[in-house]
């Protein structure tokens, strides 16, 4: 039985949201796009810090900005994982490790998609 | 009474603020409202919003609820009780249950839109809050602020019914001032909204156009408005209000 090929990094990303970001010309979508990869990394680096201090209060700005980032790029599954993080932080528990551990993976996915966009359309 | 009013008297350009501390989300509406024509400020915190809108003039505002040094009901609350109370705000939350946008409605926002914002709805609302406040509307034809009124489509400024001769530049000078009477206008933006070229041109320029204005127009209180310097910060233009008491 032939295995299913990995999913198209671009078909992370909500098309219609994509869209919104490519509309607005090369000379603006791509320091966005560019800036997308800067800010989620920065945003998912201070998330973990807090979480290894247990500082939950700190933990909530990146990932309430990380959901608000990767909803407007198009990062549906990353977008609903931080939004479920986040409530979870608003109730004043941690969230469940289910939750918590295909964040820095969904991150990378996002991020490769967001490249995949910008090589793909370099020439 | 003054009718509805566009931001400049040849273009549709309106100033919106952002009051948003995510870079990314501020880089996006800002590129989707600068497309859309008009001109973006960032205010990365409330307490640069608080700081800077004392001598900065918007003409509406799109704010975040959930900022790092304040929440953004306290700080509409605040804008509520000030001197801009009545620049139109649009709320922008990821809080999409009832009971936060019921609460920010009670507070005096004007809309909201859920994050992630779509362009065009984004857009769309602010120009629609604008226009339902009275600081927009479609292609107007004239402005009136008695005694004075502006015929937008022949570019004249009449003062009780005689055509007042004014410059190019005289006549959006003074359209950008009554547009914004009784809010403080920068010499910077004035650089950049009306001069059109921020940094190339002295202030002391506009301070002679203003002066000359002053004179001719009336405007330390003779036509009943009042065209003031405020110290370090631009001018004032308001109604002259007559002595309760008197």
């Amino acid at each position: 039985m032939s295995r299913t090929p990995p999913p198209e990094p671009r078909a992370r990303l909500d098309p219609a949201r994509v869209a919104a970001v490519l509309a607005l010309g090369p000379s603006r979508w791509r320091p966005l796009l560019e800036l997308y990869r800067a800010h989620s990394a920065r945003l998912l680096a201070a998330y973990a810090d807090a979480r290894a201090h247990q500082d939950a209060a700190a933990a909530l700005a990146p990932i309430h900005q990380l959901r608000a980032a990767s909803g407007s790029i198009g990062a549906l599954e990353l977008a609903d994982t931080c939004r479920r993080i986040e409530a979870a932080l608003r109730g004043g528990n941690w969230p469940a490790p289910e939750l918590e551990e295909p964040l820095a993976n969904l991150v990378a996915q996002a991020d490769a998609a967001v490249a995949a966009w910008l090589d793909g359309r370099a020439g | 009474m003054a009718s509805p009013h566009s931001p400049a008297a040849d273009t549709n350009r309106w100033r919106i603020a952002l009051v948003e501390d995510s870079a990314f989300d501020a880089a996006l509406y800002s590129a989707w409202i600068e497309a859309a024509g008009h001109a973006a400020v960032v205010y990365p915190s409330a307490a640069e919003f608080r700081r800077r809108l004392g001598v900065e003039s918007v003409d509406a505002i799109v704010l975040d609820w959930s900022l790092p040094d304040a929440n953004g009901l306290a700080l509409l609350e605040w804008l509520r009780q000030g001197p801009n109370a009545g620049v139109p705000v649009v709320f922008l939350t990821s809080h999409d249950v009832e009971s936060d946008v019921v609460a920010a409605l009670r507070a005096g926002a004007d809309d909201y839109v859920a994050k992630p914002a779509r362009a065009g709805e984004l857009v769309a609302r602010i120009e629609a809050a604008l226009r339902r406040t009275g600081n927009a509307s479609r292609q107007p034809a004239e402005l009136q602020f008695p005694p004075f009124r502006f015929d937008l489509r022949q570019r004249r400024l009449y003062q009780a019914d005689s055509c007042v001769e004014t410059t190019a530049r005289e006549f959006d000078l003074l359209c950008y001032l009554f547009r914004r009477h009784g809010r403080i206008v920068s010499r910077e933006m004035l650089l950049s909204e009306v001069w059109k070229m921020p940094g190339q041109v002295s202030t002391r320029s506009i301070d002679t156009h203003i002066s000359r204005l002053r004179k001719r127009l009336g405007l330390a209180g003779e036509s009943g408005w009042r065209l003031q310097a405020i110290y370090q910060h631009g001018y004032r233009l308001q109604r002259d209000e007559p002595d309760a008491a008197a």
